[in-house]
């Protein structure tokens, strides 16, 4: 315990630093600026604003990106509340009761619901990573090749279960993100495999040029064509005070989104969306009025944007305690880390202790930060909604651009992006799941590599898998999910939560 | 469509569309599917397979795009079994212009710097839109090219191309 009361003491000591304390800030304000523009998600913010940490201190650096990352991710509420316009998938259940409370003229009780929501999210699971992270480093020192395999088994086979619509598109989603991840020199026998002879591509595809292709270009391309009502109504602001009814009604909910996006944002493949949904499906069947949601009940902001918060924070324990990032925004942080030379590993926290507990710390500061900013900042943001698409999609486009340059001043990646692009707006429009092929593309190599050093342990005996415990429960836990999937029952319970 | 039947948040920006009917969805999906693994297929055809001890580095490539090819099908099937054929309405305009401004912003970064295809990627990107003016749209791209000029070239000093070699 008093080891923990240490490491987290460590690293206010390094979050509080006036230099630090002013990159938190800074992420959080750019982050929300930027996510609050209609149509921009979490992933392409931080692909957009990467070049400006290149030049930071690793901590910094970290900390300004975790930072963007909370920001864009709040910003993505923000338009959700006031104009239907989730600005990312995990803010799209909050469309439904903020928006709709925005429309009785709450929109400013939606918004201090969200945001006071989400600060206590955050403050709960930034202890809970604190106290998690060296029970979780030391199961880490268990983790042969064959447990790596099946966790990240797990965390596709659970992709595809949170994925909307239907598991067989998500499969085929997940095989066509395996088979781009296979793109590049394999890591064994440095054979060239589908690089067309291009030596850019033998290092693989950047994960920053596929998440910027199918959720950035794919995203403006998609705006355009959805024609002009795409742009939701806006609202006004009203008072941002919370009544002591809605505290009573909002209080339990947060509590309990929070528990939920917590232990759905460890796993992989999950993060900040699967909590959301849950948390509303949650909320909506334990309700004595469940005909209130989506006429503006409180508890359905107030759960999934705690849940949400919570995921987003709990995503970062996989990649700080395995080495494992569990979903794309998760592998930007680790491609950032990586720039800046540091190898995301379960040694992280022995390693470099200042880094590792400075990031967590900062986790709480940034969600301060965004209790700061965002209150007195929504009539702002109110007024950089106004801001026609028509001005808009060229300056995002162009950033898009800019950003994927300037992470290996390559052009041919920028071409790359265009490609996914296209890829991103075919795959939208006959109903594929991205977020899916995104998680396996970026699990695939690790797969793959694991279950090669696995297999050559076992000498070719697949057993492996089943005679490690861990190995073993987490394949049991597959069947079981896989099994569940199967049954008619949970497939009605999936769509209606997916659905909302 | 229900508003929220979408992977990617963008709910309100689709929900305008009619349904498309799933069949055709799930047909066209599938000969994607299959066509993208039938030519990682063929394209990886001499890559060495292995034993599963020593697995080459054709393995799992093999295993992936086959699963692929198979999943492809299914879907094909599960369409065609489905009543009713509705293509999904695609408006080209917007891609084609978008991508477009992307590429031409590849092709010329390198040797035009950063101004000129900036100037030339707002351009193009912004007759993507529903309505063009025509007067605002110089002053757009102008103002971009100028502001990210400044920006990425001279306050973040940011090492890449600015102004044509």
């Amino acid at each position: 315990m008093s080891e923990i009361v240490q490491s987290l003491a460590l690293g206010f000591s390094v979050a509080a630093s006036l230099s630090n304390l002013w990159y938190c800030f800074l992420g959080a304000l750019i982050g929300t600026l930027i996510g609050v523009l209609p149509g921009i998600g979490p992933i392409a913010t931080m692909a957009m604003l990467l070049p400006l940490t290149y030049y930071l201190q690793p901590t910094e650096a970290l900390i300004m990106l975790a930072g963007i990352y909370y920001g864009a991710q709040y910003g993505g509420s923000t338009t959700a509340v006031l104009m239907r316009l989730p600005g990312e998938s995990s803010s799209v259940v909050t469309c439904l009761d903020g928006y709709a409370m925005a429309r009785k003229g709450r929109a400013g009780t939606a918004l201090a619901t969200a945001a006071l929501a989400s600060f206590f999210a955050g403050t709960v699971v930034t202890l809970l990573i604190a106290i998690a992270s060296p029970a979780l480093t030391e199961l880490a020192q268990k983790f042969g090749p064959a447990e790596y395999f099946s966790l990240m088994a797990l965390g596709l086979v659970a992709a595809v279960v949170f994925a909307q619509g239907s598991p067989l598109r998500a499969v085929g989603a997940i095989f066509l993100g395996l088979l781009l991840g296979l793109i590049g020199a394999d890591v064994n026998t440095g054979f060239d495999r589908f690089t067309l002879d291009r030596p850019e591509l033998r290092d693989g595809i950047g994960v920053v040029v596929v998440s910027m292709g199918l959720f950035g270009i794919a995203e403006i391309m998609l705006n355009l064509s959805s024609g002009p009502e795409g742009q939701g109504e806006r609202t006004r602001l009203s008072r941002l005070w919370l009544t002591k009814e809605d505290f009573r009604a909002a209080w339990p909910a947060t509590l309990r989104g929070t528990g939920l996006g917590a232990l759905l944002g460890i796993l992989p493949g999950g993060g900040a969306m699967l909590g959301s949904f849950a948390s509303y499906a949650v909320e909506k069947r334990i309700s004595d009025t469940p005909e209130r949601f989506g006429e503006g009940a409180i508890e359905g902001v107030a759960g999934p944007e705690a849940a949400n918060n919570a995921g987003a924070q709990s995503s970062f324990i996989p990649m700080l305690a395995l080495g494992i990032p569990g979903n794309s925004v998760m592998a930007m942080m680790a491609g950032a880390m990586l720039i800046h030379g540091i190898a995301p590993s379960p040694n992280l926290a022995s390693t470099q202790p200042q880094l590792f507990w400075g990031l967590i710390a900062s986790m709480w500061f940034g969600n301060l930060m965004l209790l700061v900013i965002n209150l007195p900042l929504i009539g702002l943001w109110v007024k950089l909604l106004a801001a026609p698409y028509r001005m808009l999609f060229p300056a995002i486009l162009l950033f898009c651009c800019i950003g994927i340059y300037t992470v290996n001043n390559s052009a041919f990646e920028v071409g790359l992006v265009a490609l996914f692009g296209l890829l991103g707006v075919v795959l939208a429009k006959l109903e594929c799941p991205l977020a899916p092929l995104v998680l396996a593309f970026i699990l695939g190599p690790m797969m793959e590599e694991n279950l090669r050093r696995a297999m050559l342990l076992s000498r070719g005996d697949p057993s492996i898998f089943l005679s490690r415990p861990i190995s073993l429960g987490l394949l049991i836990a597959c069947a079981l999910v896989v099994a569940l999937l199967l049954m008619p029952n949970f497939r009605r319970a999936r769509e209606a939560a997916t659905e909302a | 469509m229900d508003p929220l039947n979408d992977s990617q948040g963008r709910a309100a920006a689709t929900s305008s569309e009619p349904a498309p009917a799933s069949g055709a969805n799930d047909i066209l999906l599938g000969l994607l599917f299959a066509a993208i693994g039938a030519i990682a297929l063929y394209a990886g055809r001499n890559y060495v397979f292995g034993t599963t001890q020593r697995m080459g580095p054709g393995f799992l490539p093999r295993i992936v795009s086959g699963a692929l090819v198979l999943i492809g099908i299914a879907l094909m099937l599960r369409g065609m079994l489905a009543r009713g054929w509705a293509s999904p309405a695609i408006a080209w305009r917007p891609i084609i212009l978008i991508s477009l401004a992307v590429i031409v912003f590849s092709s010329t970064i390198d040797r035009l710097g950063l101004f000129v295809a900036s100037l030339l990627t707002v351009g193009i990107g912004a007759c993507a839109g529903q309505e063009i003016r025509w007067k605002e749209l110089p002053l757009i791209a102008l103002g971009l090219a100028a502001f990210c000029t400044v920006l990425f070239g001279y306050v973040l000093k940011i090492s890449m191309p600015v102004w044509p070699q």
